[in-house]
């Protein structure tokens, strides 16, 4: 029985099921296959999707735990990964005992949370500037018309950029709206008959997505 | 300002200081900033998820919506992803998650992604306007870079072995090229928005502690 | 000898830092000394201005408020005016959370917000967070009730007099996405608009921005904004200046900087080619 429980193909069944529901609605339409349909999508899909952050983040908790264990860890990272593990269960006990709308937990989250995360995702900006200065060199014709469409869209970013010259906000928009388009609708469909490829290998369990 | 707020924005210029440390080197105070906004995030995205459960979910089900418990069990399995020996169960939750996604990915790109994009590229106006031609390049684009990705021709750079493709898949390279310019292009505005916001924190921080902000 | 002892500053600061310190200055300088340089309006936005604008009183709109903490700011500035647009209209609006920073953020732009008459839980709702998701979206265009029990404030959604005709995607003449990090805007166009022709209204960041084009153009997304300069252009049009319109002269700064950088480090590529041969 467990044998059959741990297969790879009990859970290719439930693929199967979902997307015969999902299809079945759309295509047929139906009181039962929409009842199906909803069933599925309000009903357990939210329910799961919600489980799995709980599961997701206590991972990362897991893994932080697990480095700080270790022995060969270092001194400073066996501290910064059990610093991580601590402000997450004291957040979560402040928040889920005072509340988000807490002083407590305002503070916390509008006066460390945003300005940390937010720094750090800024950082880029500065390794950008040297790149534009180092990296960002037309060496074949190529890396010209990339460079030349990503100038042409900064150029009609900078509000000045009508003030010098109003040609700018018209050719940048032509790169968005023409070139950006055409590049991104090939890139769309692409992606729409490689989604349906991996459907049907997932479907035929030629694709390993199970975490097998 | 009373003592909380400035205490507040004491903090915050400190750890963005600490954080902007790492354009010298990695040093101990960028690592804490970056072990203080994981744990803080995680923690913050675990109270809300546990909101949405004990307000809906669990609720729900002591109301009497038995059928509730299914998935409320089904997602339980999850947990078994913390554990190896376990590892399996947690197949079963997120191959529904898998099957349903797919499924409602694939009906809503059908019309979306495949069938409005085609109509909208075949739509060509000959009009002598800037609409017009715009819509023949469009399509000349769109062809060309679909060329690319959906044919392999060896050599298609020099050409020789079909001219045509070889020169309609070079054509797509170029417009390919020009998309990820833009895109480059956008993610930089993106930053430098937050960088923006970021900034006023510190260069507005001292008037602020005065009181003349 | 001059030009070797303007040489040494440069090789003893290093190139990397003098850059570090260009960015720091054309950020710095603007945000003191304040020009107010005024944005050209693009179509994206100017589209969902006006389909707003021309919605019929007493539309039902819904809003996925999804902003994530660290991209925020991008898109901040057309996030406060849309709010300001949709809430100077007459217009029923439910809004909910797709992220978890959402509830923390929302109320500081609800603050510039002008109530006037409206009376909450007759013309607006704000209902909780839920995890976003493709299956949540669709879900949320069934059957409302069965994602959402209760409002943000603990009030059942049978107990508030603008749910009782509410419950799914058709009851509403548009949705808008806003501050989503990726995602949420094509979710919407495949659950909303395709299955259930819902108009979709998109106040994005910049980096999502190219990619929703496409569906811009097929009409599924009837405009968007781009990022901050989308909100300083969505501000100049609703009349309210906020932070998109206080930062034009830094996103200009920066921005001539990065061209000026990529202009110098080509033309002395190109330098160096021309004396190689």
């Amino acid at each position: 029985m467990s044998n059959i429980l741990k297969s790879r193909e009990l859970p290719i069944v439930l693929i199967w099921i979902a997307v015969l529901i999902i299809f079945g609605d759309y295509f047929f339409g139906g009181t039962a296959l929409r009842t199906a349909f909803t069933v599925l999508t309000v009903d357990w899909a939210v329910i799961i999707t919600n489980i799995a952050i709980i599961v997701g983040a206590l991972a990362v908790l897991q893994r932080s735990l697990n480095i700080a264990r270790r022995e060969r860890t270092e001194k400073v990272e066996r501290f910064m990964q059990t610093w991580t593990v601590f402000l997450a269960v004291s957040i979560f006990v402040i928040g889920v005992t005072l509340g988000i709308r807490s002083s407590i937990y305002s503070w916390v989250y509008n006066y460390i949370l945003l300005p940390s995360w937010q720094t750090v995702y800024t950082l880029i900006i500065f390794f950008m500037a040297t790149a534009s200065y180092r990296a960002y060199r037309a060496n074949n014709s190529y890396a010209a018309v990339l460079l030349i469409s990503g100038l042409l869209v900064l150029m009609r970013n900078a509000p000045v950029s009508s003030s010098i010259w109003s040609g700018f906000q018209d050719l940048g928009s032509w790169v968005l709206d023409v070139v950006n388009l055409a590049g991104t609708r090939a890139i769309m469909i692409g992606a729409m008959i490689g989604a349906i490829s991996l459907l049907i290998k997932v479907l035929l369990a030629k694709e390993k997505i199970l975490g097998e | 300002m009373d003592y909380a707020t400035m205490l507040g924005e004491t903090v915050t210029v400190l750890f963005i200081v600490m954080c902007y440390t790492y354009l010298i080197r990695e040093t101990i105070a960028f690592r804490f900033v970056q072990a203080t906004y994981v744990g803080l995030g995680i923690g913050h995205g675990l109270v809300m998820v546990w909101g949405y459960l004990t307000t809906k979910t669990i609720p729900a089900i002591m109301a009497g919506n038995v059928l509730l418990i299914f998935p409320f069990a089904m997602g339980l399995l999850l947990f078994g992803r913390l554990k190896k020996q376990y590892m399996w169960v947690y197949r079963y939750p997120l191959a529904l998650l898998v099957g349903a996604g797919l499924g409602l990915q694939i009906m809503g790109m059908l019309k979306a992604s495949l069938i409005d994009q085609v109509v909208s590229t075949m739509s060509v106006s000959l009009a002598p306007t800037l609409a017009g031609f715009n819509s023949v390049i469009i399509l000349f684009f769109v062809i060309a870079s679909m060329t690319y990705f959906l044919f392999t021709v060896r050599g298609h750079e020099t050409s020789k072995v079909n001219p045509v493709l070889g020169n309609l898949m070079k054509a797509g390279q170029y417009v390919l090229m020009g998309a990820i310019g833009a895109g480059f292009a956008a993610s930089f505005l993106g930053r430098l928005a937050v960088f923006m916001d970021v900034m006023e924190r510190v260069v507005y921080f001292i008037p602020k502690l005065l009181g003349l902000m | 000898m001059e030009s070797d002892a303007k040489m040494s500053i440069i090789q003893k600061i290093g190139y990397r830092k003098m850059i570090y310190l260009l960015v720091l200055v054309a950020t710095i300088v603007p945000m003191i000394y304040t020009v107010g340089l005024p944005v050209v309006v693009s179509k994206q936005t100017s589209d969902l201005y006006e389909f707003i604008e021309k919605l019929p009183p007493n539309s039902n709109v819904a809003i996925a408020f999804a902003a994530y903490a660290g991209m925020y700011p991008d898109a901040q500035a057309a996030t406060r005016a849309g709010l300001v647009h949709l809430f100077r209209r007459p217009l029923n609006i439910v809004l909910w959370h797709n992220s978890p920073d959402g509830p923390m953020l929302l109320g500081g732009e609800l603050k510039y917000v002008k109530m006037g008459s409206r009376i909450y839980g007759k013309d607006h709702v704000i209902l909780p967070y839920v995890a976003a998701s493709e299956a949540t979206t669709s879900a949320m265009g069934t059957n409302i009730r069965g994602v959402f029990s209760v409002d943000s404030f603990g009030t059942p959604l049978d107990q508030i007099p603008l749910m009782k005709n509410i419950n799914k995607a058709t009851d509403f003449s548009l949705h808008i996405v806003m501050a989503a990090a990726g995602g949420n805007e094509e979710w919407a166009v495949r659950q909303w608009n395709i299955p259930h022709r819902v108009p979709i209204g998109a106040f994005t960041i910049s980096i999502v921005y190219p990619a929703l084009i496409p569906y811009w153009r097929t009409g599924a997304i009837v405009g968007m904004t781009n990022g901050v300069r989308g909100g300083a252009e969505y501000e100049s049009l609703v009349g309210a200046p906020g932070p998109g319109l206080r930062r034009t002269d830094i996103l200009s700064a920066v921005h001539l900087l990065y061209v000026g950088l990529i202009v110098v480090a080509n033309m002395e590529m190109l330098k160096k080619k021309r004396s190689e041969k």
